[in-house]
């Protein structure tokens, strides 16, 4: 998968969040990219992931452009901002209603993610009483669950300890070395160096370096 | 939290207004006042309208954006969940209507019960709570974030201003509509003029829908 991200501009209401930002990414590699809050992290990935219409520019998926021809890149997972979920299901409960629209991953294998990021998938505690850990640990697993070749994750280690985190790096590599795509956002840079191939720094909306 | 709690806030208040709503018109002594307390504008403004619309609103809590991008396509998506509100519209709108028809059966002499002017409403109301449903979820998709966090209480809000405000100041003032009505006073016009008109408005709220979802930032 190549992803080519060209002169995107996006106004909302008078204000100008991202300005001509050119970027290609191409799968086998974790980009990274950085930036203090407000800097256009997360409205940058939302374009990227077809979520926002660019108000000037385009957005290219193998060469096929998005909100043309593409309305969402295919095979995507993401986590954008704040996990949102059903609060009066369970966490195995989301992750069913989402596995139910595409069918291509197990109960049994959510069960065994669940298990793999400490949770306990036989829990009946609802979303409601999870930690915000907990909550982003859902998140991770709705975005890899279903194998996505794409994957779009913003700030993907808020409020996980630190071996979750380690885990994580190991999880991200060994995609990365399947030839998949990532591309996270993080504010601490730290994150960001010790895992991408490739950075990226952002400032009011424009990418620095 | 804070939503969830002023919803079923709402939804107590309305289940009060509902039960008091629903006792006073058992009460009647005559089938003819049990019909006409049953078609009042009120139960149709405090009652169904608000406890549909905390349906709907019920409805759009599912549409988180993880499930938009596995559905893959927005006007897909956006159909979708219009289809499960329309279906829930039915069904509350059923179960309305065999409550309003048992009571009744229980209370009068069935040849007294006004079977035919309950059922003869049906598609009326049906219509109306479409509308109603299509306009809080454009309300929901609104480019305004006021507008769209307050989207379901607008959908109440709109069919109150029209009856009781927009419409009664009119027939007050002189300028009796007893034949042409806006949204939803509709449902009150006596005339096979209704059909069209309400189908119209149903039309044109969908085209307007699915013309704003293809185009819609998901912020």
């Amino acid at each position: 998968m190549k992803i080519k991200v060209e002169h995107l501009t996006k106004k909302i209401r008078g204000t100008m969040v991202l300005e001509d930002i050119n970027l290609e990414f191409s799968s086998g590699h974790i980009y990274g990219i950085v930036g203090k809050n407000g800097s256009g992290k997360t409205m940058l990935l939302r374009a990227i992931a077809g979520l926002i219409q660019p108000t000037d520019g385009k957005v290219l998926i193998d060469d096929q452009e998005l909100n043309h021809r593409l309305t969402f890149p295919p095979d995507m997972g993401m986590i954008i901002e704040k996990p949102e979920f059903l609060n009066h299901l369970t966490g195995l409960e989301n992750l069913k209603l989402l596995a139910d629209i595409k069918h291509v991953v197990s109960v049994d294998e959510i069960r065994s993610y669940m298990e793999q990021f400490d949770l306990d998938p036989n829990s009946k505690k609802t979303m409601r009483k999870y930690s915000l850990g907990m909550k982003q640990k859902i998140a991770i697993i709705q975005a890899i669950m279903e194998k996505q070749q794409l994957l779009i994750l913003d700030e993907p280690f808020n409020a996980l300890d630190e071996a979750t985190v380690e885990m994580l790096y190991e999880i991200f590599r060994g995609f990365r070395d399947e030839g998949r795509l990532l591309i996270l956002t993080s504010h601490h840079a730290e994150d960001i160096e010790q895992l991408c191939d490739n950075v990226c720094f952002m400032e009011n909306g424009k990418v620095k370096r | 939290m804070k939503r969830d709690c002023l919803i079923l806030g709402c939804v107590i208040v309305f289940g009060i207004l509902a039960i008091q709503g629903s006792l006073l018109s058992f009460s009647s002594s005559e089938a003819f006042f049990y019909m006409n307390s049953v078609d009042y504008d009120k139960v149709f403004l405090f009652f169904i309208i608000p406890a549909h619309i905390f349906g709907i609103a019920w409805i759009d809590k599912y549409i988180l954006y993880p499930l938009v991008i596995r559905i893959g396509n927005r006007r897909k998506s956006m159909l979708i969940s219009c289809v499960w509100k329309w279906c829930f519209t039915f069904l509350f709108l059923c179960i309305w209507y065999s409550f309003l028809i048992l009571l009744p059966t229980i209370k009068f002499p069935i040849r007294e019960t006004p079977l035919f002017q309950i059922v003869e409403n049906f598609p009326r109301y049906f219509m109306a709570l479409l509308i109603s449903a299509n306009l809080a979820t454009i309300f929901k998709h609104s480019k305004v974030p006021a507008v769209s966090s307050m989207a379901h209480f607008i959908a109440v809000l709109i069919p109150l201003i029209e009856m009781n405000g927009i419409r009664r100041a009119l027939t007050l003032s002189g300028y009796g509509l007893h034949k042409f009505g806006f949204l939803y006073s509709w449902v009150y016009i006596k005339g096979n003029q209704v059909y069209p008109a309400l189908l119209v408005i149903f039309a044109l709220t969908i085209v307007y829908l699915f013309r704003i979802s293809a185009k819609r930032d998901m912020l």
